[in-house]
């Protein structure tokens, strides 16, 4: 135990700070009711850059997701403690009351596709309008860029009127990621966006989030090494310690996979190889 | 693919306009929000009227005698004994009736018909026009068969009869919710002990189902004990204590029908009676609404 | 063996539940044929009013007041049930939705009786102090909204409870509002069920006859405004049944037989409202 946060602040030391830090955390703890699933998470995420997010099942990854976003406050249960900050903001105290104003600017892409059950026109207008975009012709033009940008349009352009559920998975998928696009967030969160995709479509995402990080910053779960290596510019790996979640190591893609620091990174990282 | 994102679209206008967006959301969801607090508060003060009024003008009337005294100068004295029995009587015949019909064709819909054939569909539609036939229909229907084709005439029996017509498709569908809620597994363990459908259906299914069928016969009562429209031509008006089924009868709501609308200085009477069927059907209603809860606990624990 | 005889003693108990519904039409059919041959069904609707004992049948104010009831029931109860059920699984603190339920459980186990005795004696007073006669098309909307509404309300909570979860997440990862949410993404995803909560409600709204027996007053003819006095198909039947012979008898069968023909029209809306529900 002891151990374990000492390496934890080992690695916070040797953590090389070069490029501007979008989202940070502090000593982030999160409980569902009395189960603590997060303790003292201190994690630095670089903008315009992939940080993947790795470790095993109910390590927290993607409760660690909720807390960027506070889709936390969707259950009355849940407790956060420590602090987040996007940019200069804490999230909690300077945006205050309005978790909207925050989930505008961080999207978030869900391991299991969501589209809403009306057509791929509407689930794209959807938060357009809400966000004030009246313009049908600005309506159209945004919506057009988006789905080419995820390499939709050439598949679906013809049939925006249709029901969204009639796509397939992937696409389904790309469409979601289109969606919480549309409304130009800082900061994407993608919750294992590969894991139900067959390995053709994975690709496409994975394309799709190389080209994107150069405007956004990308947070994104994965149980797959290989994707992570392909994707990543940063890695932070999370282990389940005693039932409770917890940031083990945190670094550049390169310095991870060559030379990780803690035994447990080398272990989750052998075993998987 | 294109790969210059957005550029003949002002990135900006999104969020400049987003500004003002957000006010206006803003203002909408107050808006939204006052609105559904309004109906919830709207519904509840009507409720707590409803309540209270026939809580508070039911309950000066009431005492054991009220209970237990026959029927007096039309209702405006004495109590409701007789009514009491009638309503009894009328309820008993109904379900007597109905639960062997209901738990047959329960049985069969969710154990030997496929779940989702024409079949079943066309059985399952019967029952809802069944059920949402207005209540006066079946009252015409029951007085041209049992009062005078079968010639039982204004009768108990009559009001039974057709009562049990009509809550037959209740407790079918509460029935087939407490069969469906029995795991596969049990019928499974059944098949590979090589038992007939019969002695399954018999010392596995029906034991196991026992929550369902309860809600099912307290549900029939409770849409028996609150009818009053397919009774007035069917057991009739009579407020005599009855001798047997072939004695004309009313329940408690047509007494409580009768003393409103026709019985000048009957309404104190009328609101005490009122309160003894609203206690029933509340008690009966709760019961069936957990036992629902119940059951789906189970299944969705199975 | 058992199993055999097991199978037929259902076959023939399920037998007897479904040919009910034939054999309650044949039943009204049969007690209104010999009218519809003497008197025709255009009579019904063209006739110069309605005193059947002096043969004349017109039902058409009947009618119009039922539809009017119907219709008033549903516009009055369906905005008020779907907010309900909103607040219920979106707004309600949690001891509140507990409250909540048990108010709507409540206000469904009442019987119609008392619906009536409490418009009639404290609703109708009402009315008639800001409008004579008080009792009227009004009350009678008035109180049977109030008793379609938690139908309409169990229908709709259910269809939100059976929502998925990820809509709502989706909806929250994009910032929307709760009022936009609901409003633009959960309503709609659920409108299947609005729909048949509907159905269901105008179903027991046209059929209603105690309840609106007692607060309407019961006179035969078309409402001018919302504060005249009305009767329902329904509670003409209560009204006359007990003295009509021959025709009178006949027509009021007739009206029977019209009424069970919407219900099963409802019915049959609402059947495919249900069967064509997508399935998330
Ligand atoms: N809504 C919730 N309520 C209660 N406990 C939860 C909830 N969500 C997650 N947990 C618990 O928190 C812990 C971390 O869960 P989390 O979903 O964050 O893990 P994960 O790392 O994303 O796992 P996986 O790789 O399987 O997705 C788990 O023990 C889980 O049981
Ligand atoms: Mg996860």
């Amino acid at each position: 135990m002891d151990r374990i946060t000492e390496a934890v602040t080992c690695t916070q030391k040797q953590e090389n700070t070069s490029g501007n830090i979008c989202l940070c955390t502090e000593s982030l703890c999160l409980s569902y009711g009395t189960r603590a699933a997060l303790e003292n998470v201190s994690i630095r995420i670089p903008s315009r850059s992939v940080t993947a997010i790795i470790g095993p099942s109910g390590s927290g990854k993607s409760s660690f997701l909720c807390c960027l976003n506070r889709m936390t406050d969707l259950s009355g249960s849940t407790t956060v403690g420590g602090s987040v900050h996007l940019g200069e903001h804490d999230i909690h105290r300077d945006l205050g009351k309005n978790p909207i104003a925050l989930r505008r600017r961080v999207g978030m892409v869900f391991q299991l596709p969501n589209p809403f059950p009306f057509s791929i026109w509407k689930n794209l207008a959807l938060p357009l309008t809400h966000h004030g975009v009246a313009n049908k012709r600005e309506l159209s033009g945004i919506i057009e860029q988006v789905l080419r940008r995820v390499g939709l349009w050439e598949e679906v352009g013809g049939r925006l009127r249709d029901s969204a559920l009639t796509l397939s998975g992937g696409q389904q998928q790309r469409l979601c990621i289109a969606r919480a696009l549309v409304l130009e967030p800082e900061v994407l969160l993608m919750d294992e966006p590969c894991s139900s995709l067959d390995p053709l479509s994975t690709k496409r995402i994975e394309t799709l989030i190389g080209q994107l990080k150069d405007r956004y910053t990308i947070v994104v779960v994965t149980h797959d090494l290989a994707q992570a290596r392909r994707v990543a510019d940063h890695v932070a790996l999370f282990w389940n310690v005693d039932g409770v979640g917890r940031l083990i190591e945190q670094g550049s893609a390169a310095r991870i996979f060559q030379h990780p620091q803690h035994e447990l990174t080398t272990t989750y990282l052998e075993g998987q190889l | 693919m294109n790969l210059s994102f957005r550029t003949n679209v002002n990135t900006d206008s999104v969020r400049a306009t987003s500004l003002i967006g957000l006010r206006n959301g803003q203002l909408s969801d107050l808006l939204f929000t006052a609105a559904v607090w309004g109906a919830f508060l709207t519904v509840t003060v009507v409720f707590l009227w409803l309540v209270g009024d026939v809580l508070i003008r039911g309950v000066g009337a009431l005492s054991w005698d009220f209970v237990v005294s026959p029927v007096i100068d039309s209702g405006r004295s004495g109590g409701i004994a007789p009514v009491l029995v009638s309503t009894a009587c009328i309820v008993a015949v109904a379900l007597a009736v109905a639960f062997p019909l209901a738990l047959a064709s329960a049985i069969l819909i969710s154990e030997f018909l496929p779940r989702t054939g024409t079949v079943s569909r066309l059985v399952i539609v019967s029952f809802d026009v069944l059920a949402g036939m207005p209540s006066i229909v079946f009252g015409l229907f029951g007085n041209a068969l049992f009062n005078q084709l079968l010639g039982f005439g204004y009768s108990l029996l009559s009001g039974g009869l057709t009562l049990a017509c009509m809550v037959l498709p209740f407790m079918i569908k509460a029935n087939i919710d407490g069969l469906r809620a029995v795991p596969r597994s049990y019928r499974e363990a059944g098949d590979a002990l090589a038992m007939s459908r019969a002695s399954i259906l018999w010392h596995v299914l029906l034991p196991a189902a026992i929550p369902g069928i309860i809600a099912g016969v307290l549900l029939g009562m409770g849409r028996a004990l609150a009818e009053t429209a397919a009774l007035l031509f069917t057991s009739g008006y009579v407020t005599r204590m009855p001798e047997s089924l072939m004695d004309s009868g009313r329940t408690i709501s047509i007494h409580v029908y009768d003393l409103a609308m026709n019985v000048a200085g009957g309404d104190q009477m009328a609101y005490a009676s009122a309160l003894i069927l609203v206690v029933l059907l509340i008690i009966i209603n709760f019961t069936v609404v957990r036992l629902g809860d119940w059951i789906q606990r189970c299944s969705l624990r199975a | 063996m058992t199993d055999r005889l097991l199978t037929w003693t259902l076959g023939a108990a399920t037998l007897v539940v479904v040919s009910l519904i034939a054999v309650i039409a044949v039943f009204l059919l049969n007690e209104s044929l010999d009218t519809l041959n003497r008197v025709g069904l255009g009579r019904f609707f063209s006739d110069s009013g309605w005193s059947p004992t002096m043969g004349r049948f017109n039902i058409l104010p009947m009618i119009v007041a039922s539809v009017l009831l119907m219709a008033g029931a549903v516009i009055v109860a369906a905005p008020l049930a779907v907010l309900t059920a909103v607040f219920l699984r979106f707004y309600a603190p949690s001891p509140v939705v507990d409250t909540g339920r048990r108010i709507i459980e409540v206000l469904a186990a009442m019987p119609s009786v008392v619906y009536g005795l409490w418009g009639l004696v404290v609703l109708v007073p009402v009315i008639a102090a800001w409008q004579q006669p008080g009792a009227s098309l009004m009350a009678g909307i008035l109180v049977l909204s109030l008793m379609i509404f938690p139908t309409i309300t169990i229908v709709v909570h259910s269809g939100l409870t059976a929502m998925p979860q990820r809509y709502i997440e989706a909806s929250l990862a994009l910032a929307l509002n709760r009022a936009y949410m609901v409003r633009r993404v959960v309503l709609p995803a659920i409108r299947a069920s609005i729909a048949a909560g509907v159905t269901l409600g105008a179903a027991r709204a046209i059929g209603e006859t105690m309840a609106v027996m007692m607060v309407t007053g019961n006179i035969v003819a078309v409402p001018g405004d919302l504060f005249d006095p009305v009767r329902a198909l329904t509670s003409n039947i209560a009204l006359e049944m007990a003295y009509a012979l021959g025709d009178h008898r006949g027509a009021l069968y007739i009206s029977s037989l019209l009424l069970l023909a919407v219900v099963i029209l409802l019915v049959l809306i609402n059947e495919f409202i249900v069967s064509n529900k997508c399935e998330y």
